[in-house]
């Protein structure tokens, strides 16, 4: 049933962007500090995905609190949440959950050391109210693929327990936020598996 | 309600820690001042004499050190144009030197100046080489003596193994190795920091010169370049444990622990006069929070002091404590300590609260060190070091909540509040407590009259019983009933009751005898007669022990029939006291029937 009506809802997605309509969605970028989140976004933004012309990234500084970047992919438009990692700006990740209709979470793949935080972090986020109550979908993005002894994302699922999450869409991709290996591909996935209308239903029903 | 917030507590106890790293086999022992975090790396002084160095759960490196590290810091070395801390710089402690590595390559070794020996001293190693005294001598000598090198130290501690001792004189005694004088070994370090922190959070390592405790019970204050001894503070006894807080720029305190069981406290390099002075020796650690210094001492007790020396508070604990480290969780506000426990256990006390404790990895374990602070990126983590060799990096939720006044009183469970399921009060139960309310009196004396019936009833078959016993005997048994009964007390009076036992052709005569006169009576000897054509009896005579008056004691003569089937004549048992016959029984033995 669910499966029918995504790919209808897809078909329409197709068609509305045939005719040059557009769509907005609002995704939370969550994930510990020095993950590679702002890198993430800030080649989302700069790099167009047509261009062949290469984007140098800059160095990021941390993030205080959070930012907001725009950004449009597949003739959707995204408004980002680029939420600081830092400990002492975590507990503002919860903020914007209902307004949101997905969540990437960046996870470090060298730092095998807190990825017992993360899994901890990631508890919180889905044992949010306002998270638990919809299913939107989830996107884990296997930061820093480049460096030598980072993890699989197979690694980061069994270490993460990310097999427990049923309730909702996810997927874990392998990236690099430098130059943007993978990213295309996650965005992509994010794109197809958010559903438009029943979230932007529950969120109506929400603010009403 | 209540239980509910009991089930609450009980979790957030559970989920204070997050386990980061464990690994049961990387063979680490290390002490607590072997241990340290710098930055995203561990760094442990390992007892076999290397620093290894951990990066990510694996080992980045292991610098041979040729001697055991007592002590492992990091500190950023002091930037010679002064603008902002310069490369992060590891001190190891080993034996007399501290060496320096910079970017774990070593830089620079600094050796603790060696003490004038004494005269008396240099006069007990002359003779000892010169060989006119034992080695034995030599050291009860040394041991008179108030302060000696570290040489004496040394021969000393070999006491115990001669063999040992006696290579150690081979290598010292020879003359030029006299002549100069052993370093003293370092027993504690720690690092002054230059300035005061602004930021606690930003973790970088901050610029200091280091402080050193020797075995020569002095602390030296190095320059910033660990090139000399600027300030030299003699203790009364050899420093374990030190603390150091302020900043050299501000102001600074120092505060040892030392062997003698006394803490002392050293302000901007003036050695204070007062001192704690425990009953016990201090063991586990010294730390530094705040105003207070919190200390364990061997008798399993956690005390808290005021840096002047007045008393905040004690703890008892159920177990001896192994090691102590401070806790300070800067964005919580909650500062405290950790302690390990004999156990395995680490007890987090937040101000003499518990908070939490973590268990041991597995039963028989417990914790050699441990230090809490920042670890790669994290700002509350800890490392400890088991017995087994294992190593544990746990890290503190960031939901964990530390406050102390919300955390359960100690004292009865939250469970003992709790009313018991205890039934609804019936009619008839109802009804009864009404009656004995209402006739206690009666029923009290219904039950007296009840108890009273059952012992007269119990008395008068016990009496029954008696009465009865003898017929009964006579019945069972031919048995024959004597009673010599003669005015005279002086004369010794019996009273016997003989019983045949057996079915044949093995009988047993028993017979009970008392004495019913005042005196005992000795002396005294049963004999049985009887017809040797009938039956055998191994031992027909007895002779008889004291015969204490008022009491039965009970004999037996065994004999063995030797024609079946028919009646046998009586036997005669007598009693006899030489030289008269005190009492004769005569016994009807039954027909043998098999």
């Amino acid at each position: 049933m669910s499966r029918i009506f995504r790919r209808l809802s897809s078909s329409l997605r197709s068609l509305s962007m045939r005719l040059g309509k557009s769509e907005a969605c609002n995704v939370v970028v969550v994930g510990l500090d020095n993950s590679g989140k702002s890198t993430m976004i800030n080649h989302l933004q700069q790099a167009k995905a047509e261009d062949d012309e290469p984007y140098i990234p800059e160095e990021v500084a941390p993030t205080v609190g959070f930012r907001v970047e725009t950004f449009r992919r597949k003739n959707v438009s995204f408004t980002a949440y680029d939420m600081s990692g830092q400990g002492r700006y975590r507990n503002l990740w919860a903020q914007h959950y209902t307004e949101i209709h997905a969540i990437v979470f960046v996870i470090d793949a060298t730092d095998r050391m807190r990825l017992c935080v993360a899994r901890d972090e990631l508890e919180m986020v889905l044992d949010d109210p306002s998270v638990r109550s919809r299913p939107v979908p989830i996107l884990f993005l296997c930061n820093k693929k480049d460096c030598a002894d980072a993890m699989g994302p197979a690694e980061c699922v069994a270490k993460m327990e990310l097999e427990k999450i049923r309730e909702r869409p996810w997927s874990i991709i392998s990236t690099n936020a430098r130059n943007g290996d993978g990213i295309e591909e996650a965005i992509e996935w994010l794109a197809d598996s958010i559903s438009f209308d029943s979230s932007s239903a529950s969120i109506e029903s929400k603010h009403k | 309600m209540e239980t509910k917030t009991a089930e609450k507590s009980g979790n957030e106890r559970q989920q204070l820690w997050l386990d980061a790293w464990f690994d049961p086999v990387v063979n680490l022992h290390a002490f607590s001042g072997g241990i340290c975090l710098a930055q995203d790396k561990l760094l442990v002084g390992d007892l076999s004499g290397a620093l290894k160095v951990f990066h990510n759960g694996k080992v980045q490196a292991s610098i041979r050190l040729n001697a055991v590290p007592s002590a492992v810091c990091s500190y950023a070395e002091t930037a010679a144009s002064g603008d902002g801390p310069g490369p992060t710089l590891v001190a190891v402690a080993c034996g007399p030197s501290v060496k320096i590595f910079r970017n774990l390559k070593p830089y620079f070794k600094f050796t603790v100046p060696a003490a004038k020996i004494s005269q008396a001293e240099t006069d007990i190693w002359n003779k000892l080489s010169s060989g006119s005294i034992e080695v034995g001598r030599a050291c009860a000598m040394l041991r008179e003596q108030s302060n000696v090198s570290q040489r004496s130290l040394d021969l000393l501690a070999l006491e115990t193994d001669p063999d040992r001792q006696q290579r150690f004189l081979a290598e010292e005694l020879d003359a030029a190795a006299l002549a100069e004088p052993l370093p003293s070994c370092i027993t504690c370090m720690g690092v002054l920091p230059k300035r005061d922190r602004k930021d606690e959070s930003e973790g970088s390592p901050c610029e200091g010169t280091l402080v050193l405790g020797t075995e020569s019970r002095k602390i030296l204050f190095l320059d910033a370049q660990s090139r000399q001894v600027v300030k030299t503070v003699t203790l009364e006894s050899v420093p374990v444990y030190i603390a150091i807080s302020g900043s050299k720029d501000v102001e600074y305190r120092v505060v040892v622990a030392c062997r003698d069981s006394r803490i002392y406290s050293i302000r901007n390099g003036d050695l204070v006069r007062n001192c704690i002075e425990m009953e016990s020796p201090i063991c586990g650690g010294l730390v530094r929070i705040g105003r207070d210094i919190i200390f364990a001492c061997v008798d399993k007790t956690l005390h808290s002091y005021h840096v002047k020396g007045r008393k905040n508070w004690s703890l008892s604990l159920p177990e001896g404590i192994t090691n102590l480290t401070a806790f300070r969780c800067a964005r919580r506000g909650a500062e405290g300590c950790l302690v390990a426990l004999r156990s395995g256990e680490v007890r987090l006390y937040v101000d003499k609260t518990l908070m939490g404790s973590i268990a041991p990895p597995k039963a028989g374990v417990s914790v050699t060190g441990m230090v809490f602070g920042q670890f790669s990126r994290e700002q509350d983590a800890l490392v400890s070091l088991y017995t087994s060799g294992a190593v544990s990096v746990k890290m503190l939720k960031r939901t964990a909540v530390l406050d102390a006044s919300k955390a359960p009183e100690p004292g009865p469970p939250p469970e003992q509040d709790i009313p018991l399921a205890v039934p609804k009060k019936t009619k008839l139960y109802v009804e009864q407590t009404q009656r004995e309310r209402e006739q206690a009196v009666e029923m009290h004396r219904s039950f007296q009259h009840g108890l009273c019936k059952l012992r007269y009833l119990t008395a008068s078959s016990y009496l029954r019983l008696f009465q009865t016993a003898g017929v009964a005997n006579a019945q069972l048994y031919t048995s024959s009933h004597h009673h010599v009964g003669r005015a005279d007390d002086r004369k010794p009076r019996l009273n016997m009751s003989v019983a045949v036992l057996g079915l044949g052709p093995q009988f047993r005569v028993t017979f009970d005898i008392e004495n019913l006169a005042a005196i005992p009576l000795r002396g005294a000897s049963a004999s049985l007669s009887f017809d040797r054509e009938h039956f055998h009896v191994d031992a027909p005579f007895l002779e008889l022990p004291a015969l204490i008056p008022q009491a039965s004691q009970s004999f037996h003569i065994d004999l063995h029939a030797l024609v079946p089937g028919t009646e046998s004549p009586p036997l005669q048992l007598c009693i006899v006291k030489e030289p008269a016959t005190l009492l004769v029984a005569e016994v009807q033995m039954p027909i043998v029937e098999v």
